[in-house]
């Protein structure tokens, strides 16, 4: 029984993957791709992460403090795994659709949620790889490690998903229960993200200084934590030293409170996977109704679907909220800025188009049209049924996006001409080229959902973060900005002026944009929508 | 109001349905019964525009839907068999959408909404958000978004089911009263009681092809439905 929960549940995320069951011929290449698509985000991450680990090795090793550097690694691991999945786990164990029909078989709910907790854990160990894998190799790099070492590294690195499955199990809970007795749960959700993201984002602003000071007071923290998180220090000391005692402290420690979790867990699934607390009834009263246009409607629609999900308005306003947050911070930190401009010879004709970039690279992690057909789910038979062409409906979708990402990088672009100066050709080619970017962006987000669709969803959190036209589009996207840049730098920056490649750009961006557009208006395009 | 003429569909090597030919007239309710997989849903959603169809034609109130869907899907209403709407929206909320979207004045929204809100009982909670609605309130708020802008033709697929006995006569009710203002109303069902009281013509449907079809007491006979739908049944078999 449990292994059958288990095949649904990852036959369910290979769907995601490749793409469902309907088109089985496309599903190896798309499967394929997603792989590649994922191998070269864990790249970047890993590139990341092992900055820090190579900053830190040699001075960690020299001081005789390796049991800190391990620890080191426990701890990035726990927080590279435990920031991916806290939305993650909450949604997979209370959201599901299919909760309600499982619970109504025969299957016990620890089987249920044993299934759910497997394919979370395994998610925690895809994204623990990514740090584990650059730590072990520098550490190899800058020393060395006995057996019983790496067997320790080997063995804690296994059993960091379960207790961070553990720690993100309860904030899940605790999560669920408060959102349960409020009514707009999107507000709170949200508030309790951008909370989150802000606290992850004031320690990595801060990291350099974190860095610096291990590297000059590196004993005086080791002491710290040695005295007041033992736990870290055994965990360290286990994996520098191959301590068994420590290992299996840490191993208890972890296999403890996992086995801890889910007995209670198990024992609340059926009341928090059911119960519909709090929200008191809302009364009707008879109020004059306003009326629309179509176009308006739709476009409503489209707004209200994405404020009513806390996981649609976190994962497709990421980038939003980042340019939002980085404006600001530029405008209060404009003197240093300048200062540091003035300080970069040859930086004055590159310095507005590099921030336009970032602008432009912002607004590819906006993802709020590629999952915007995916998300009519079995609902889809409303709009194809409707008094309406499909190019309206399909418009109305990246319109969504348009009418967000376009006033913020506009916004974005003011700031910018408020904090560095450049000639106004450049600046307005920039305004340009954000401009075209946004409805380039928008529009193909609707296009290779429409391509790529997925409508039988058990949970929108699959498609919203998982579905494979988010995926597609925010590598293409970020791969549309770093292409042209790397294609400049290495072959043009002596030939072309950097006004009129930005001009070539936004012109192909545009026109880019104009296809797509023709396309979603097209029959083509109108008999695909009806066939999904 | 409705004609399908020579309807064919297949999927993939399976014929759905099988060159049906149907002709629903103003104020008739016309009932469409079959056993499971007989193809009666992949009727209704290709006379809706929902799913498109290999060969014949269909019209509603003299229009092609291949040639004008737009004037089709404006003159009728379509009823599915499982209302999935949108949940993030409230029940009035939903209505006024499909009251924009079908270009439904402000007077009339608010009297047509009022009506039938009233006349099923979900006025009270039309505030509410739709995810709150149990199945049957589902169906009655589907009901009530088909009838916003009055249409000609009134498309449903099994809309008894998850109706409570109050709201299932009250729909009976509006059925009847719609044709009799000239209107038109073609529906599938199981409930062969149900078709035999309140359907002018039923059309019976095995495997993607029509077996019977006609006025009811000329498709009945002396017998019940339910015995002419068993003895066509077996005969096949």
């Amino acid at each position: 029984m449990f292994k059958a929960l288990l095949r649904t549940r990852f036959q369910s995320y290979l769907n995601y993957m490749t793409g469902g069951n309907r088109n089985k011929k496309g599903a190896k290449k798309r499967g394929a791709l997603y792989i590649v698509l994922y191998a070269y985000l864990a790249v970047c991450f890993a590139v990341l992460i092992g900055s820090f680990f190579n900053a830190v090795a040699g001075p960690f090793h020299e001081a005789g403090l390796d049991w800190l550097y391990f620890a080191f690694y426990g701890m990035m691991s726990f927080a590279m795994m435990f920031i991916f999945s806290i939305f993650m786990t909450q949604s997979q164990m209370y959201d599901a659709k299919d909760n309600e029909l499982l619970l109504s078989m025969p299957v016990p709910p620890s089987y249920i949620l044993g299934s759910r907790i497997a394919a979370l854990v395994l998610e925690n160990l895809a994204y623990g790889l990514v740090v584990a894998v650059p730590a072990l190799c520098i550490w190899l790099r800058a020393a060395s490690m006995d057996a019983g070492s790496v067997a320790a590294f080997v063995i804690i690195s296994l059993l960091m998903p379960f207790f961070v499955f553990a720690i993100t199990g309860v904030f899940s809970y605790l999560l669920h229960l408060v959102l349960s007795r409020f009514r707009n749960k999107t507000i709170f959700g949200v508030l309790f993200a951008v909370a989150f993201l802000g606290l992850y984002f004031y320690f990595y602003t801060r990291i350099n200084t974190y860095i610096q000071l291990l590297a000059t007071s590196g004993q005086a923290v080791a002491d710290s934590i040695a005295y007041y998180a033992r736990p870290v220090y055994w965990m360290g000391e286990a994996m520098a030293g191959g301590n068994i005692k420590y290992l299996i402290f840490v191993s208890l420690i972890f296999a403890g409170v996992f086995a801890l979790i889910y007995v209670f867990l198990s024992a609340t699934f059926i009341k928090s996977a059911t119960t519909k607390r709090g929200a008191a009834k809302i009364k009707y009263k008879r109020r004059e109704m306003r009326v629309s246009s179509v176009k308006a409607a739709l476009m409503g629609k489209e707004i209200r679907k994405l404020l009513s999900s806390t996981t649609y308005l976190l994962n497709a306003g990421m980038g939003l909220l980042l340019l939002v947050i980085g404006s600001v911070y530029l405008v209060v930190k404009r003197s240093a800025v300048r200062l540091m401009l003035e300080q970069l010879p040859g930086i004055e004709d590159f310095a507005f188009p590099i921030g336009a970039l970032l602008i432009a690279f912002m607004i590819s992690l906006s993802l709020f049209a590629p999952p915007s057909i995916s998300l009519e789910g079995r609902s889809i038979w409303i709009p194809k049924s409707m008094p309406v062409k499909a190019s309206t409906v399909l418009m109305s979708k990246a319109d969504m996006q348009i009418l967000l990402t376009l006033p913020v990088g506009l916004l974005a672009w003011c700031v910018l001409a408020y904090v560095i100066e450049s000639n106004p050709l450049i600046m307005a080619i920039s305004a340009a080229f954000i401009a075209a970017f946004s409805v380039f962006e928008a529009v193909m987000g609707v296009a290779v959902n429409l391509r790529f669709p997925k409508l039988d969803w058990a949970n929108e959190a699959q498609v919203v973060k998982q579905g494979a036209s988010v995926t597609i589009c925010m590598f293409g996207s970020m791969l549309l900005v770093i292409i042209p840049v790397v294609l400049y730098v290495v072959f043009l920056i002596d030939k072309v002026e950097i006004w009129l490649a930005m001009t070539v750009f936004t012109v192909i961006l545009a026109v880019g944009a104009a296809a797509i557009i023709a396309y979603l208006r097209s029959d083509k395009a109108a008999l695909r929508f009806y066939d999904l | 109001m409705l004609r399908i003429e020579h309807l064919t569909k297949r999927f993939g090597d399976r014929c759905a349905v099988d060159d049906l030919s149907l002709h629903i007239a103003p104020g008739e309710i016309y009932g469409f019964i079959g056993p499971n997989g007989a193809g009666k849903t992949t009727t209704i959603k290709s006379c809706c525009g929902i799913l498109r169809f290999d060969e014949g034609e269909i019209y509603i109130d003299g229009k092609s839907i291949k040639s004008d869907p737009l004037g089709c899907k404006r003159a009728l209403a379509y009823i599915p068999d499982e209302p999935d709407m949108y949940e993030f929206l409230s029940g009035i909320k939903y209505l006024n959408f499909v009251a924009d979207i079908f270009g439904v004045s402000k007077t009339d929204r608010e009297e047509r909404i009022h009506h039938y809100a009233d006349a099923f009982e979900l006025t009270g909670d039309l505030a509410q958000p739709i995810s709150a609605y149990s199945h049957g309130m589902k169906q009655k708020l589907a009901v009530i978004a088909g009838l916003i802008h009055a249409p000609k033709l009134i498309i449903m697929d099994e809309p008894f089911v998850g109706l409570d006995p109050i709201a299932t006569h009250k729909l009976r009710t509006i059925m009847r009263e719609h044709c009799d203002r000239g209107g038109a109303i073609f529906f599938s069902t199981h409930v062969l009681e149900v078709a035999e009281k309140l359907c002018d013509s039923v059309a019976i449907l095995r495997q993607g092809r029509l077996v019977a079809s006609g006025p009811m007491e000329q498709v009945r006979g002396d017998a019940s439905l339910e015995e002419v739908f068993l003895e066509l049944e077996e005969r096949d078999v």
